[in-house]
């Protein structure tokens, strides 16, 4: 991949990537810096990368990490637990979504499941590829997944 | 009850009023964003391993030419050919080949007068004007210790914070050194970002005479180390081991650490190859030369070099420490030593079932030990069951082990130690919970000297912890310590770890 693929590859997904990661810090200039490290990182560990079709899986896990790293090194002032209750008090945007799967507890791959398909538009076989797991098991956690949300209050 | 496909609706619904409802302009083409202009490492194995070998070679001469020459004015006489090649101008392929082969000089060959192993303080705190020359780039340093400062001579601070440089957020370690008086001696700031200071070692005095400090460098993203030691006088840096980024990759990945030998004024460099799970620990740094070159000549290195490494460690048993497996190899207060693995059936956290080719197998480890009037726990302990699939894939899933019927007698000499070797150790919260299950948090609760604390680094004093318990009533108190060893895993860039124990103190009357 050259450097003009990865920036059009990357600027294909950067809003939701930059929302995904909104999603964890709450706060625009932090959720911007953590898209910023992540597309530097990436660039920098793309020989990693083996398959260039799991590119966006690929950049949305970096994405997330470097967005829960930088809560971590801003935790001095609120605790992480705190940090991932719902706030709207920059009116930022409609995080429902996030919200719902905070709510729902789910974990990181989970989560991830979901923001591929419905955020990318991902096939469950496609993020089954994409994440190097098997179908049957992106499956059960979709579904288990879809089961948490469904008992949420106010869903049922 | 709604359907499956309502509540796909829902969130896919509310996907869409995300992404309409977002304002975003582009980090890319921003100094948020700078790609190095040079294409990326995605080139074949075969490449990346010759590249490897080349660097590694080329290191070894450029570290150890420079050492020579800088410092170690009794070392045998190098060829100007050699000398002449120190310079930071990327070494080619070509290059390298031609280039005649130079042994490393070996840092434990020479001895070091007043070796101090550096240790820090737990505490941080932010730094002013007045304590550090450039206030404004280092936040929460850690200060030298205070019994070790008394005969030291210079304040030394390490830095981690974010700093920020021409507008472009990084992560980054810095080391400071002052004199007593607040001036700058040197200011040692890595070369890579995402790189933490690991293993400080100062010596009085080198064999030049000066005093200097002894540092592994090591990049949290893939964890590559190099060693490098600073003159305090002069302020030269010479890499001793210098790695390039090309030295990791999907085969292999080597590591380095160092330890002050007080007995023996020598600075002892260990280093460790790892692959795939299985770490081998070598004590000589110029045989494994041995094995790298000749991997360059290989087209299917892959089980070259297993076969190699394996090869290697099993003739020199006796003298390496090889980690195999289901084996770790663990610090100890007597030195080095394995940890036996633990069969573990019953799989706390229920995974996903996989096809393996071969028998998949459970490991275990005592992440971190306590002890307590004289005595060590292990409360709680973390692992992995691997196995590989039909198709060749390595699949690792980790959870973690507790032992709840653990009650630990509390003692005024308690702590918390790390008990895995070769890691760095870094406590992130410590939390609190009485009998009832009531939560003290941390940051409200955790005292020093009678004063609350509220800074990042608080939580994870365990001298905090230790004031609250002593204050606290007679009963059981559970404490929750999140640790972690590494900010970067090998595997995923950036992916941070955490390990969480529980561990029941009992404080009697």
């Amino acid at each position: 991949m050259t450097k003009e693929e990865f920036t059009s590859a990357v600027a294909a997904n950067e809003k939701k990537l930059y929302i995904a990661a909104y999603s964890v810090v709450r706060n625009t200039e932090d959720a911007k810096d953590a898209v910023a490290n992540a597309i530097t990182c990436a660039w920098e560990k793309l020989g990693r990368l083996r398959d260039e079709e799991k590119f966006d899986g690929w950049l949305l896990k970096i994405t997330y990490n470097e967005a829960k790293k930088l809560l971590r090194h801003n935790s001095d002032r609120v605790s992480l637990e705190d940090a991932r209750e719902p706030s709207y008090e920059e009116n930022f945007s409609d995080m429902r979504f996030y919200d719902l799967l905070s709510a729902a507890r789910l974990d990181e791959a989970s989560r991830r499941i979901l923001i591929l398909r419905f955020f990318y538009g991902y096939e469950l076989p496609e993020i089954a590829k994409m994440t190097g797991s098997p179908l049957p098991a992106v499956k059960t956690k979709y579904y288990r997944a879809l089961d948490k949300i469904k008992k949420l209050p106010g869903l049922q | 009850m709604k359907s499956y496909s309502d509540i796909e609706k829902t969130l896919s619904d509310y996907a869409q009023k995300a992404s309409d409802t977002t304002r975003f302009k582009s980090v890319i083409n921003t100094n948020r964003v700078i790609l190095a202009d040079r294409e990326p490492k995605n080139t074949a194995v075969l490449r990346a391993v010759f590249n490897v070998a080349a660097v590694f070679l080329a290191a070894a001469v450029i570290g150890g030419v420079a050492f020579a020459t800088s410092y170690l004015k009794d070392l045998p006489p190098v060829s100007s050919e050699t000398a002449a090649d120190d310079t930071d101008a990327p070494v080619t392929d070509t290059d390298t080949k031609e280039r005649e082969y130079t042994p490393l000089p070996d840092i434990s060959d020479y001895t070091f007068e007043g070796l101090h192993e550096i240790e820090y303080l737990e505490t941080q705190f932010t730094a002013t004007s007045d304590i550090l020359p450039l206030s404004e780039e280092y936040e929460n340093p850690r200060k030298l210790k205070d019994e070790i400062a008394k005969d030291f001579g210079y304040n030394v601070y390490l830095v981690d914070k974010n700093l920020y440089i021409t507008n472009n957020k990084t992560v980054r370690t810095w080391l400071c050194i002052t004199d007593k008086k607040g001036k700058l001696i040197a200011d040692i700031v890595p070369m890579y970002g995402y790189e933490i200071l690991t293993n400080l070692i100062y010596a009085e005095k080198s064999p030049t005479g000066d005093p200097v400090i002894v540092v592994t460098q090591m990049r949290k993203s893939d964890r590559i180390r190099s060693v490098s030691m600073y003159d305090l006088k002069t302020k030269a840096k010479t890499n001793i081991i210098n790695l390039s980024e090309n030295m990791i990759n999907q085969e292999f990945a080597v590591f380095y650490s160092v330890r002050a030998n007080k007995e023996e004024n020598r600075i002892e460099l260990e280093m460790s190859v790892t692959r795939s799970g299985e770490t081998y620990v070598k004590e000589e740094i110029r045989e494994t030369q041995r094995i790298i070159e000749q991997l360059r000549s290989e087209e299917d290195n892959s089980e070259l070099i297993r076969s190699l490494l394996k090869e290697y460690s099993e003739n020199k048993a006796g003298l390496d420490k090889r980690v195999y497996g289901h084996k770790y190899l663990t610090k100890t207060k007597d030195g080095y030593e394995f940890y036996d693995v633990e069969e573990n059936k019953d799989l706390p956290y229920g995974t996903d079932k996989v096809a393996y080719s071969i028998p998949e197998r459970t490991t275990n480890r005592k992440f971190v030990a306590v002890t307590s009037g004289g005595k060590t726990y292990y409360p709680d302990a973390v692992g992995y069951r691997e196995g590989m699939r039909k198709d060749g894939t390595l699949e690792q899933v980790y959870y973690g082990q507790s032992d709840k019927d653990l009650i630990i007698p509390y003692s005024d000499d308690f702590d918390i130690q790390n008990n895995v070797y070769g890691k760095d150790y870094h406590i992130i919260s410590i939390k609190v919970f009485d009998k009832l299950g009531f939560m003290h948090r941390s940051d409200q609760y955790l005292i020093k000297d009678g004063v609350p604390e509220k800074t990042w680094a608080e939580p994870r004093n365990i001298a905090g912890l230790k004031a609250y318990l002593e204050k606290a009533k007679s009963g059981e108190y559970c404490v929750s310590v999140t640790v972690t060893w590494d900010d970067g895993e090998v595997n995923e860039p950036g992916d941070i770890r955490y390990e969480f124990t529980y561990i029941t103190f009992l404080k009697k009357k």
